[in-house]
């Protein structure tokens, strides 16, 4: 099909115009987001030194002076060699996955109860989600700390109601870390699972318990075939901005809280070892590629199949 | 028609490819001045792509099109003296009745006033004086079709293109809308040209239709020639209720066909000239309406008939359709009127007699 | 009657709402606590809003923030609402492909990279070309620019593909070229998600805490690097005011929003 930025008059100013409108987002992305990427890659392959910048430049200048290209793989090698890294690659991604299944587990009931719920209240229920998105983060998280310290709030309660007797260490914790993670990220489990409930169609159920299932078999059957989708979503949108998270370790994990984030995070200003942090960063852009890759083919099928619903 | 009066639209070998796929195949057509010409096909047959060429909207693949004697195949859409009325009428949401009129001719760069005027005159044609200061999600489907249809015409197009104009509509409000379309269209004397799914609103609507198929016209004529004479299995099958029967040539002169038709009662004979020697398979379709059914034997030794067992029935009130077993087991489709309201009806199993008139068979060549 | 499940569903809808506002909620409480510590109600006080307002430091970071937040938001909208268009309209051209990944790839990237990256990137263009000279506030803008119009881009992105085609179509048909369609059609209709954009650029740039650590300089420490400076010795009374007055900004900002479009949606 045509589009309307298709040019048909090959006038000189609607060309210059298209160009313009292309050009400028383009050229801000290529310069500000592509650039400093393979920049990361190039400092990725440099040695460190004490200089400013404190690495090794990439094209070296011999004795005959000529250029040529200095590379080496030594800070891929080191984050294998030295455990630390690769255990921590490792608990990032259980930290992730963890956050991410308590948040589907607490999030499917709560948007399948959204969807459900009589459309004034959904309207003013869904707003209350939304709410916290546009709260700052960092607020939102360090409002945890209060409730999670040894006197604090939750601690006190318990004692209070008699559970416990002696405060809990919370804080300072990988508990108060996922506890952190789920609830800064269960907004975008619920948005994405609410998006996919609210289109069920209601008949597909009134059909199967027509058919003779019983309620937990319409909701086995086809509730949560059909909710596949909004659960992968919502399930990708929270388990990739974990594994590079940086505010929650930071602030309610423990010293031995090791996430990747947290680690380049430190390489980067307290050892001030560019190369290493740069590898760091390399390594956890491939860790997330798959998932990203993934979630990008599925929302694009997605769209696809929308807009091709919208031409018939 | 006149064959020797230049026409008013030339299309000539139009294609458009989307990839390797043809959704428009070569296609060649002549459109006269003040003609309200259909272009009739299923979804996906190339009607709408074709359209879209010729508003502009898609540039073809190869091939010309002319209008008034002037090549438009590379004229962008807002330089052509061609508008198109789109099948969601595609009405600016955020404008009034008014605005959405006007703006064709405030891209003319015409003053206040005349504006105004002519957008009171159209809003009158389409009986909405009282709409312009309306948002569209104020009107309803009709109320919308008209002011689609007033700023499409508002700029006094040569050709008024319209992509399934009834389309919206419900099926009493599309009767009304159709005679109404075509007053306005003989009160302008503007070409149009409708694309359509709907063979009806085709029938009742156009001077000429042009039956779509995979990219390409398999039959362009007056609704009753395309109805009467069909030109293959296709447009017969398409156009209304159709029988169709295998036959072979049994012999052939200057004046009269004979063929064997089994599932008629045997041997037919048509007074119809055959040119092409070689065919021997053929097609005879005869329409539901031009048989009589009756559940006496007809007593004329002339009539063709044959005998069958109803097997089921519709009745639509103005008439009848009988679904027809005949001895040899196949189905016949035949319409009745219902003409008196005494008469005794045929029912389910009653054994009955199909009888038509020879004349009334459509040889099609396979 | 509820049924069990419906029970089961209502209670998960009340631990939910409760886990997500509670700690709010207490945030907004203790800032009006006379004592210093969470777990002793000391009684009311306005006090810590007077230390706040008092506070130099935070009312300078705030008002970086701030201009950093505006000037993002409005540069995020126009550049987001181009490659939106692009993403939405233009279904090919030259370097398609990159493009689109560019645009999809900051959403998804870990704050600690775009911001390594972009720190790296001014790094080597002061060694390269002096600029920038220093970094601070044009660098923050920068980074935020990147990142938020990758936002605008999708939400107009996704509006657009709402929209019918057809709808620009009918303004080309009736003489409009496509540049004047954009302004007299496009634009004017997705102008509410350009509006939704800009207040999304605005609240992402005045959030980040990461990006900007890594690419500010001396002297230009924004609200969230200073509230993290401070909190992470532990909790502090003047954060808990200044978190109520941003929790009440938003709240009543959004419940606005929310009536609006309510109300559109009823017309």
């Amino acid at each position: 099909m045509s589009g309307l930025l298709i040019n048909l008059d090959n006038s000189f100013r609607e060309r210059l115009w298209k160009n313009l409108v292309i050009a400028i987002p383009y050229l801000w992305l290529l310069l500000f987001f592509l650039t400093p990427f393979l920049i990361v890659l190039k400092i990725s392959l440099a040695d460190p030194i004490i200089a400013q910048p404190p690495f090794t430049p990439f094209f070296q200048e011999t004795v005959d002076g000529s250029f040529s290209i200095y590379a080496t793989f030594d800070n891929f090698l080191y984050l294998f060699q030295d455990s630390l890294y690769f255990v921590t690659y490792l608990s990032s991604v259980k930290l992730a996955f963890i956050s991410t299944f308590f948040a589907l587990i607490i999030g499917y009931p709560i948007a399948y109860g959204i969807a459900r719920s009589p459309q004034p209240t959904r309207n003013i229920l869904l707003l209350m989600i939304v709410i916290p998105f546009w709260i700052s983060f960092l607020l939102r998280v360090y409002a945890w700390m209060g409730i999670l310290k040894t006197k604090g709030l939750l601690n006190g309660f318990l004692l209070w109601i008699g559970i416990i007797d002696q405060p809990l260490d919370l804080l300072y914790t990988d508990t108060a870390v996922y506890i952190g993670m789920i609830y800064s990220y269960l907004p975008f489990m619920i948005l994405p699972l609410y998006a996919n409930l609210e289109k069920l169609d209601i008949r597909l159920l009134e059909a199967a318990s027509d058919l003779g299932a019983k309620r937990w078999q319409v909701f086995k059957d086809v509730t949560l075939p059909l909710s596949l989708p909004g659960i992968i979503a919502g399930s990708l949108l929270v388990f990739i901005p974990s594994i590079g998270e940086y505010v929650i370790p930071a602030l309610l994990g423990g010293a031995d809280t090791l996430m990747i984030g947290r680690v380049l995070f430190d390489e980067f200003f307290l050892n001030r070892d560019w190369p290493v942090a740069s590898a760091v960063a390399i390594v956890l852009v491939l860790l997330l590629v798959l998932p990203i890759v993934y979630f990008q083919k599925r929302q694009s099928q997605e769209s696809m199949q929308n807009s091709s619903q919208a031409v018939t | 028609m006149n064959e020797e009066q230049k026409s008013y639209i030339e299309i000539r070998g139009i294609s458009k490819y989307f990839g390797n796929f043809a959704a428009v195949d070569k296609v060649d057509l002549d459109i006269n001045k003040g003609e309200l010409f259909s272009i009739l096909g299923a979804s996906g047959s190339g009607k709408t792509t074709l359209l879209r060429m010729l508003a502009g909207l898609e540039t073809p693949s190869e091939g010309t099109i002319k209008i008034d004697g002037i090549d438009m195949t590379q004229v962008p859409p807002y330089k052509r003296p061609v508008n198109i009325m789109f099948q969601n009428y595609a009405l600016f949401p955020h404008m009034s009745v008014f605005d959405n009129i006007a703006y064709g001719l405030k891209k003319e760069g015409l003053s206040k006033d005349i504006i105004e005027d002519k957008v009171a005159n159209i809003l009158s044609l389409v009986k909405l004086e009282e709409y312009g200061k309306r948002k569209p999600n104020q009107l309803s489907g009709g109320q919308s079709q008209r002011v689609a249809l007033a700023r499409s015409l508002i700029k006094e197009p040569k050709v008024l293109l319209l992509d399934e104009p009834m389309a919206a509509l419900d099926k009493k409000l599309r009767q009304s809308t159709q005679f109404e379309l075509v007053d306005i269209q003989f009160q302008l004397g503007v070409t149009f040209i409708i694309v359509t799914h709907d063979q009806e609103e085709a029938m009742t609507l156009s001077d000429r239709i042009a039956i779509m198929e995979q990219g390409k016209f398999v039959q362009i004529g007056e609704p009753n020639s395309i109805y009467e004479n069909p030109n293959s299995n296709f447009v017969a099958d398409f156009i209304g209720n159709i029988n169709l029967f295998n036959a072979k040539i049994t012999s052939t002169n200057d004046d009269n066909a004979s063929f064997y038709c089994e599932a008629l009662g045997g041997e037919i004979v048509i007074k119809k000239s055959i040119q092409d020697q070689n065919v021997k398979d053929v097609t005879l379709a005869l329409r539901p309406e031009k048989m009589i059914i009756q559940k006496e034997s007809p007593s004329d030794e002339d009539t063709n008939f044959i005998s069958g067992v109803v097997e089921d029935f519709g009745y639509f009130g103005n008439l009848s359709i009988y679904r027809v077993r005949t001895n040899n087991g196949d189905i016949i489709q035949v319409s009745k009127q219902n003409r008196m309201r005494t008469e005794q009806p045929i029912k389910w199993e009653d054994e009955v007699y199909l009888s038509w008139d020879n004349e009334n068979l459509i040889i099609l060549e396979k | 009657m509820l049924n069990k499940r419906s029970k089961f569903i209502f209670s998960m809808l009340c631990f939910g709402f409760a886990f997500l506002y509670i700690p709010i909620a207490l945030v907004v409480i203790y800032s009006f606590n006379d004592s210093k510590l969470v777990t002793i109600w000391g009684g009311w006080t306005l006090k810590w809003y007077v230390e706040l307002f008092n506070n130099e430091n935070i009312l300078n970071a705030a008002l970086l923030s701030f201009r950093i937040a505006a000037i993002t938001a409005t540069f995020a909208t126009i550049f987001g609402t181009m490659a939106g268009l692009i993403l939405a309209r233009l279904k090919q051209f030259r370097g398609r492909m990159l493009f689109t990944g560019m645009i999809a790839s900051p959403l998804v990237m870990p704050e600690v990279i775009t911001g390594l990256s972009l720190l790296l990137l001014f790094v080597s263009l002061q060694d390269l070309i002096g600029w920038p000279s220093q970094r601070g506030m044009n660098t923050i803008t920068i980074a935020h620019i990147t990142f938020s119009m990758a936002y605008v881009a999708v939400i107009i992105q996704s509006r657009l593909t709402e929209i019918n085609e057809s709808l620009e179509e009918a303004a080309m048909d009736l003489g409009a070229k496509p540049a004047r369609v954009i302004w007299d059609i496009t634009l004017p209709i997705i102008f509410p998600a350009m509006i939704s954009g800009w207040l999304l650029s605005f609240t992402l740039s005045l959030d980040d805490l990461v990006i900007s650590s890594f690419v500010s300089g001396p002297g230009s420490t924004t609200l969230p690097m200073l509230i993290f400076s401070k909190v992470r010795l532990g909790v502090a009374p003047d954060i808990n005011a200044l978190a109520t007055i941003l929790i009440a900004i938003v709240t009543i900002g959004v419940c606005i929003a929310a009536a609006i479009i309510n109300k559109k949606n009823k017309n």
